[in-house]
């Protein structure tokens, strides 16, 4: 087990920039997953750890070894890519250990505590002896994670693997993968573009766009503090809402006709946009203190029976989360009705041209204990 | 506005039947999203409609009159297919044009037409590229802009947003609402995905296995189903189905979980029951109020706002949503103590998966024996 | 460094099959600038004033002007017939799959399998019967047949690569089936069509067996022209053979090279699929 440290990182295709320069340590015994939308080069990345892919610059170090012009094989990585790659005429069993038994340095017992470790732990007990043709396409998966992970190879790579199973099969993945991660501890990469995935897998989440590394936090921290508006964006369901913000008289800032008092005023107020999740927005029938008047444009019932309600404020439209609730209206006002919404300020984060603002002065007497800056 | 009504189709082909007499109205100027697993029969019935398949049996009525015989082009139905279908040798404009030129309409109106609803779908830029050169996205939208410079009042998309990021179809489906608003159309809207049909639908049809299991305004879908399928079937996370022994005298139902007080609605067929309980249903116990039971948790989902956690009671695993910020960190194997809320859940009849009746409270006592 | 080393001798290997396999085209067209005992010299000449004598004597004469012509015109419209109908037909089978659609399809490959010798009595029979000897059309029409089923193969591979939901999109419009076979299809199967027009000329280019058998003084082609005016006075003609067949390959080294973009692609039978 090493951690990895890329240095000045890039993958040119022609004139497309994949990767640009990227420098960042993988850290040692953690997982990590490379989030990002499509064509962010995550997979390049990836793929150049792996020795895939050869870098157009800059270089790759495991521990203390420089394994940049290495090819994979001498590289000790293990990897499970998007279909199960699977030894058709072995069982179980047999296709775990197989790269094992390539390892001379290894016991015979050793080995079968491994493979026996991985078994236990994948709960793939019952199908051990069973020819891989006899699976499915998740069991095959979880063989194939079962197998890098038995490898205790020094860095374990995967390559969006639940991509190509069903939502269901998905979850027991998933599963397997966290029991897993409670029992073995290895340097992981994990590219997914799925945000769910990387929240419930990661120890840190590396968050891709146009070829860098944007923000590298841990789940929670990523998604409470992004340090860019892309990062709010790309993160939730829906993503964050952003408004422009006008200056205010004397201190602080207006957003819509809603004035935000701030203990100081902003440095500079142009291009300044103000971000605020739809699960902190509230909405209510009646004025409140710092409310607005909005109107309902929309609403659906989402995850958990909340209701997701589009919101005309002003000139923009945002989302708000409502919470469920009983009663025949179910908390949730009429399309085309005209309610008070409140955004609390302790959970607003202002960007300024896309960036977050190093700090965002508090309101005065304001708690603001959720809004730590990071 | 043409009304579509269904009656009787079916369609069987040779080993299988795919599509086992459907009736249906399909509500005129509103989004009707068709949803059901993968291999219902949704898209079949949509290719009916467009023309592209002739039923077995059964008639669709536009406004009354039967459209069996008419060709696929006379039925004033755009369409935009599952896989873009863009042609890779035309450009992006010329893709967009193309059911316009065939209608052979002037090519200043059409010039007008694309620019018109390149805007909308933000495409401008892209008209001159091939294909090729688009992302997923982009691929999507001059998809979608085709299938709607058609003249005509009803718009069937099949899964159109498949296959994307999930960031694309977010903003997808917000321009798709507001398309469809700003052309005043009826909207038919195929998936297989619960969340996407729920967030797109003013309307739900809810199939399965080649049968209609429900159709109705949204709402009385999500919350008053008349059929265990249904509530199976619509709604994510999925629901949690218990099975039950109905003692209908007392009004109540033994579950996993606890006794529960219910209301009949329809006169129990027979003891053996079915509970649903929505995730949103199980909570976390009020402080200073006993838990029903102490779970264990088995997975945590991060969806940002919230979580989706899966507790293990005994045999049973329940699936609840509990807000991110009310939730401390949970870890596998943590206890997670459970509450479920009074009201909400609904009782069907095991065999033939009809609704009986109503949970009218939480569980009188934790596990009854 | 090692790599590098090593990568140089798969290089170095791959040169010299490729040389070795060349060597003979070379020979043959470096003698067909040589003098008649300037090509039988041993040890080979390798280094000699060029003289396009052979190529003069070749174009004076008659009877190749005549094959010549033969050969591209019976190469170029029993390709374009072939192609033409063989299209329609990989069509159909990919779209409306009649019934034992994969019958009829092994049965089209199964013809091509034939050997052309097995096949060569019964068609020769059949010609003198009808009285198709000797008939440019005739002869045209056999080998345009001849090429039929492997371009129904190849076409049909590139069509099931085009999803039937570009035809959809016609249909809805309102478009007809003539304009969904040639604007929306044809479009996208390009590679596969130069792939079958290559391997069909290039067949038929070749043939020489039923040219010489059902064929006659019409229809004569090149290869028969390179059979039959081989042998002069007792011995073989290598200043004749050589300028001939060198001018006998030009053609379809053009058309492979000008293709060859579209071949690669081909080659691949059908397995680049159509934008979707």
């Amino acid at each position: 087990m090493a951690d990895v440290r890329v240095q000045g990182l890039r993958r040119q295709f022609g004139s497309l920039m994949a990767v640009k320069d990227v420098s960042f340590v993988f850290p040692e015994g953690a997982v990590t997953c490379l989030l990002g939308p499509s064509g962010c080069g995550k997979t390049t990345l990836l793929r150049m750890i792996a020795g895939l892919e050869r870098p157009s610059a800059g270089t790759i170090r495991f521990g203390d070894r420089d394994v940049t012009t290495l090819p994979a094989r001498r590289r000790d990585v293990a990897m499970v890519f998007q279909y199960p790659v699977m030894y058709r005429t072995l069982n179980v069993v047999e296709n775990i250990e197989l790269p094992l038994a390539n390892d001379r340095t290894l016991t015979v017992a050793e080995r079968r505590r491994r493979v026996d470790e991985a078994i236990e732990i994948l709960e793939l007990g019952d199908a051990r002896r069973l020819h891989i043709d006899r699976l499915n396409l998740a069991a095959r998966q979880k063989v194939a994670v079962g197998r890098a992970i038995a490898r205790r190879a020094a860095v374990t790579l995967f390559d969006e693997p639940t991509t190509n199973v069903e939502v269901h099969a998905k979850l027991v993945l998933i599963r397997a993968f966290k029991e897993l991660r409670r029992h073995v501890r290895q340097t992981i990469v994990y590219v997914t573009h799925d945000q769910t995935e990387a929240m419930t897998l990661a120890d840190q989440i590396a968050l891709m766009r146009d070829g860098e590394i944007v923000q590298c936090a841990p789940p929670r921290e990523l998604y409470d503090q992004p340090n860019s508006e892309f990062g709010g964006w790309f993160l939730g369901n829906p993503g964050m809402n952003f408004l422009t913000v006008q200056p205010a008289e004397g201190s602080g800032f207006v957003v819509d006709g809603v004035p935000f008092p701030l203990a100081a005023p902003l440095p500079e107020l142009e291009n300044v946009r103000f971000g605020i999740r739809p699960e902190y927005i509230r909405v209510a029938t009646t004025p409140l203190p710092d409310s607005v008047p909005a109107r309902v444009l929309r609403r659906a019932v989402a995850i958990g029976g909340q209701h997701l309600v589009t919101l005309a404020v002003g000139g923009s439209r945002i989302k708000a989360k409502v919470p469920p609730a009983e009663g025949p209206s179910r908390g949730v006002p009429e399309v085309g009705s005209n309610v008070f919404v409140v955004c609390p300020i302790e959970h607003a984060i202002l960007f300024h041209r896309g960036k977050r603002l190093a700090e965002l002065p508090r309101r005065v007497g304001s708690s603001a204990a959720a809004c730590a800056p990071s | 506005m043409s009304r579509i009504r269904f009656e009787g189709i079916s369609k069987s082909y040779r080993d299988a039947i795919a599509l086992d007499r459907i009736d249906l109205d399909i509500e005129p100027a509103g989004l009707t999203a068709v949803c059901g697993p993968p291999g219902c029969g949704k898209s079949v019935l949509m290719r009916i409609l467009i023309g592209l398949e002739a039923p077995s049996a059964g008639r669709i009525l536009f406004d009354g009159e039967d459209i069996a015989q008419m060709p696929a082009a006379e039925r004033s139905i755009g369409y935009v297919p599952q896989s873009f279908a863009l042609f890779p040798h035309m450009s992006v404009f010329d893709n967009i044009a193309y059911p316009m030129a065939l209608q052979a309409v002037p090519r200043s109106e059409i010039a007008a037409r694309v620019d018109q609803a390149a805007g909308i779908l933000h495409i401008r830029p892209l008209l001159a590229k091939r294909p090729s050169q688009l992302s997923g996205g982009e691929k999507q939208r001059a998809a979608i802009a085709r299938g709607i410079l058609k003249n005509a009042d009803i718009f069937i998309l099949d899964d159109p947003l498949v296959g994307l990021d999930f960031k694309l179809r977010e903003s997808l489906m917000e321009d798709l609402k507001d398309m469809r608003a700003e052309l005043g159309a009826t909207f038919l809207y195929v998936t297989s995905d619960p969340l996407e049909a729920l967030t797109m639908a003013e309307h739900l049809v809810v199939m399965d296995r080649g049968r209609l299991v429900e159709a109705g305004p949204v709402d009385t879908v999500y919350y008053d189903p008349s059929w265990l399928r249904t509530i199976e079937l619509v709604g994510f996370p999925r629901c949690n189905v218990l099975p039950a022994h109905l003692d209908a005298t007392n009004a109540m139902c033994t579950t996993a979980i606890g006794r529960l007080p219910i209301a009949l609605e329809n006169g129990a067929a027979s003891a053996d029951a079915m509970v649903a309980i929505r995730p949103e249903h199980i909570t976390s116990p009020a402080s200073g109020t006993a838990p029903l039971g102490i779970g264990k948790v088995t997975l945590v989902e991060n969806l940002g706002s919230e979580s989706v956690v899966y507790v293990q009671l005994d045999e049973t695993t329940l699936v609840t949503t509990v807000p991110a910020r009310a939730l401390a960190s949970l870890d596998l194997g943590d206890p997670f103590p459970l509450a479920m809320r009074p009201g909400g859940p609904i009782v069907f009849d095991r065999a033939s998966g009809r609704r009986i009746g109503r949970v009218t409270g939480a569980p009188g006592e934790f596990r009854d024996g | 460094m090692n790599e590098r080393i090593r990568e140089g001798l798969y290089h170095a290997l791959l040169w010299l099959v490729s040389l070795v396999f060349f060597a003979p085209v070379f020979w043959i067209v470096l003698s067909s600038f040589k003098t008649g005992p300037q090509i039988l010299a041993v040890p080979p000449i390798l280094f000699f004033r060029p003289t396009f004598d052979n190529y003069a004597k070749l174009f004076a004469d008659p009877a190749f002007e005549h094959h010549f012509f033969n050969s591209i015109a019976l190469s170029v419209l029993a390709v374009l017939i072939a192609v033409a109908v063989s299209f329609l037909a990989a069509f159909a089978f990919s779209r409306f799959r009649p019934a034992a659609t994969n019958f009829l399809m092994f049965l089209l490959l199964s013809i091509r399998m034939l050997p052309g010798s097995a096949a060569i009595l019964p068609v020769y029979l059949m010609y003198v019967a009808f009285g198709w000897k000797d008939s440019f059309v005739a002869m045209t029409l056999f080998y345009a047949m001849f090429s039929i089923p492997f371009s129904v193969w190849i076409l049909k591979g590139f069509i099931d690569g085009v999803s039937p939901r570009f035809d959809e999109t016609g249909i809805v419009n309102g478009a007809s089936w003539f304009g969904i076979i040639a604007r929306l299809t044809l479009p996208q199967v390009y590679p596969g069509v130069v792939a079958a027009l290559i391997f069909n000329f290039i067949f038929v280019w070749n043939e020489f067996l039923f040219n010489y058998i059902i064929g006659g003084i019409n229809t004569s082609n090149i290869p028969v022209l390179l059979a039959t005016n081989l042998s002069q006075g007792g011995g073989i003609d290598w200043t004749f053979l050589s300028s001939l067949t060198t001018i006998y390959i030009v053609p379809p080294i053009l058309v492979v090279y000008l293709f060859q973009r579209y071949l690669l692609v081909g080659m691949t039978f059908g397995t680049v699929r159509g934008e979707v």
